[in-house]
């Protein structure tokens, strides 16, 4: 393996069935996978709900759901866990549904890792590729909200009972089974569907110039921004717009695909820091720090931008763009983007809107030097750059 | 690449030798450094492994105070075990060429452990870095220039010839 060489790796575990329509489907392989008994997850149950159509389908093949839990966390905790794996074991479960947003997936994921790794200890669990499989316990995720790119990660994140949130990151976490079907996807909610597409465009985008980023994934990149440019305001102008909606979900299936193996950069790992020092969801902190992230890296990702920029403007525009100012253009159209939908859709735009002060600077440093994104990240990122990428979007 | 590569294999543990004395020396100097220790819990064990039976360093921090050894001891579980896949990477990682973010980046090894402690790691070999070698090289490896607290040839003697 030496330096330049062609080297590479490429892992995606999961079965990905997505369109219109496929849930019913999808859930019919299900009993052919042996399974009877669903321990199914989600972030509530109404009455002719995404969730209750699910459940519907599920039980239509012959698959009990042998208990059910409701999930409210944004990272779930080591005590909800415990509790679950109690419930799953008691009531007989052989598989996980999960539906619901990025939160429900998140916590499908690290009940998984618990129990497939048979996990007595949190010791046994923390960290990278750490959980060995000793049970084998198939998972399907059903997301129900647009830009959700967690849904084929292989991490999960976990809070100790000190309350300090911990990466998991193994293949086990990975679901086997990822079912997208637009007409389950929950799309009312406008801020929340533009935070999402916000998300999964600047996750496309740090995956692209990760140090980490091979063909195959730049490949996915492009492809992924092209379909948020596409439909992002179709979405927002039509919400029934199936075609739309499936165009921002595979945007954000594509950008979790490729986290698994690019990595990000350091938007990432600060918008992770943001969320878990104030408590604000991971895809507004990154609406607010994503573009002066884009600008503290142009100075080493400038050919990538240039290229980036073609899948944002077409080709006209590229064309009449001098190549010298592409990269610029870039991070300009972007952040006139990101700042419209925000501001359109009552979401903040500087840390100060999410109640951060200069006090808490410091904690959020130290959180964003931990994360593992920094390691792709084109620039090498040190305490004081932190602090000023911060402190211009104050 | 084929092969045995004993003089490889010869420079890669004496490197490893010496970049295991330039961690416990930057410990005793360097500010910055110690701040990172600092991060760290008591009793954290870092392991680097060449695989599939080559060469290793463990780093130690026990009662504050930082340890590194190139002894073989396999009966400790690290925190973080870094294996590299082959000596060829291992190789470039010693004489300078890669910093560990970049080994990461370029799947280089097989890491196991947490993540925190082996981010916080990989800035204290930033520093080390920074000591060991020249500006003009670490430029020219696109390898991190940090700010020094302490004297480089100090540092640089005292791995060579210094009581650690």
């Amino acid at each position: 393996m030496k330096d330049g060489g062609f080297y590479y790796e490429f892992e995606n575990p999961s079965k990905v069935v997505a369109g219109a329509g496929c849930l019913s489907d999808a859930v019919k392989k299900l009993p052919a996978l042996g399974l009877h008994n669903a321990f199914f997850m989600c972030d509530g149950h109404d009455k002719d709900s995404a969730v209750d159509e699910v459940l519907k389908a599920v039980n239509s093949v012959k698959v009990r759901t042998g208990a059910m839990y409701v999930n409210s966390e944004k990272v779930v905790c080591l005590a909800s866990l415990r509790e679950m794996r109690d419930v799953y074991r008691v009531n007989n479960c052989d598989c996980i549904v999960a539906c619901g947003d990025y939160r429900v997936i998140n916590t499908a994921k690290a009940i998984r890792l618990l129990l497939s790794g048979q996990v007595v200890r949190f010791e046994d669990v923390k960290g990278i590729n750490v959980a060995k499989k000793k049970v084998e316990i198939p998972l399907v995720v059903i997301p129900t909200c647009v830009g959700i790119s967690n849904v084929v990660t292989s991490g999960a994140l976990i809070k100790d009972d000190d309350g300090d949130v911990s990466e998991c990151v193994s293949p086990l976490a990975a679901p086997d089974y990822c079912i997208i079907d637009p007409s389950l996807t929950s799309v009312f909610d406008t801020p929340t569907t533009i935070a999402g597409a916000l998300e999964s465009f600047a996750k496309n985008i740090e995956e692209f110039v990760s140090k980490q980023a091979i063909t195959i994934t730049k490949c996915m990149n492009l492809i992924a921004i092209r379909e948020i440019r596409d439909n992002v305001f179709k979405v927002v102008n039509d919400p029934m717009d199936e075609h739309a909606v499936l165009g921002l979900q595979r945007a954000g299936l594509l950008a979790g695909v490729c986290y698994s193996n690019a990595s990000a950069g350091i938007a990432h790992a600060l918008s992770g820091a943001l969320s878990n020092v104030t408590g604000t969801d991971n895809y507004i902190c990154m609406g607010i720090v994503f573009a002066a992230c884009m600008r503290y890296n142009l100075p080493v990702a400038e050919k990538d931008y240039a290229q980036a920029l073609y899948y944002i403007i077409g080709d006209d525009r590229y064309a009449a763009t001098p190549a010298q100012d592409r990269a610029r253009t870039l991070i300009e159209t972007s952040e006139k983007m990101i700042k419209e939908l925000l501001e359109e859709n009552g979401l903040p735009l500087t840390l100060s809107d999410i109640g951060m002060k200069e006090e808490d600077l410091g904690k959020v440093v130290d959180e964003t030097m931990k994360s593992y994104a920094l390691v792709t990240n084109p620039r090498i990122v040190t305490k004081e750059d932190v602090y000023e990428i911060l402190r211009s979007v104050m | 690449m084929k092969g045995k590569k004993p003089i490889k294999k010869a420079i890669t543990a004496v490197n490893m030798y010496f970049f295991a004395r330039s961690v416990v020396c930057c410990n005793k100097y360097d500010e910055n450094f110690r701040k990172y220790v600092g991060m760290l819990p008591d009793r954290f064990v870092f392991r680097f492994r060449i695989l599939p039976d080559g060469t290793s360093m463990t780093l130690v921090k026990r009662d504050g105070k930082l340890s590194a050894t190139t002894r073989r001891d396999f009966t400790v579980k690290p925190d973080v075990d870094v294996c590299f896949k082959n000596l060829e990477s291992a190789f470039s990682f010693v004489t300078g060429r890669k910093s560990l973010a970049k080994c990461i980046a370029q799947s280089a090894f097989v890491i196991q452990g947490d993540v925190s402690g082996m981010m916080t790691v990989s800035h204290m070999f930033d520093i080390v870095g920074s000591y060991m070698l020249t500006d003009r090289f670490l430029k020219k490896y696109d390898r991190a220039i940090l700010p020094r607290t302490a004297g480089v040839n100090k540092v640089r003697f005292m791995t060579l010839f210094g009581r650690l």
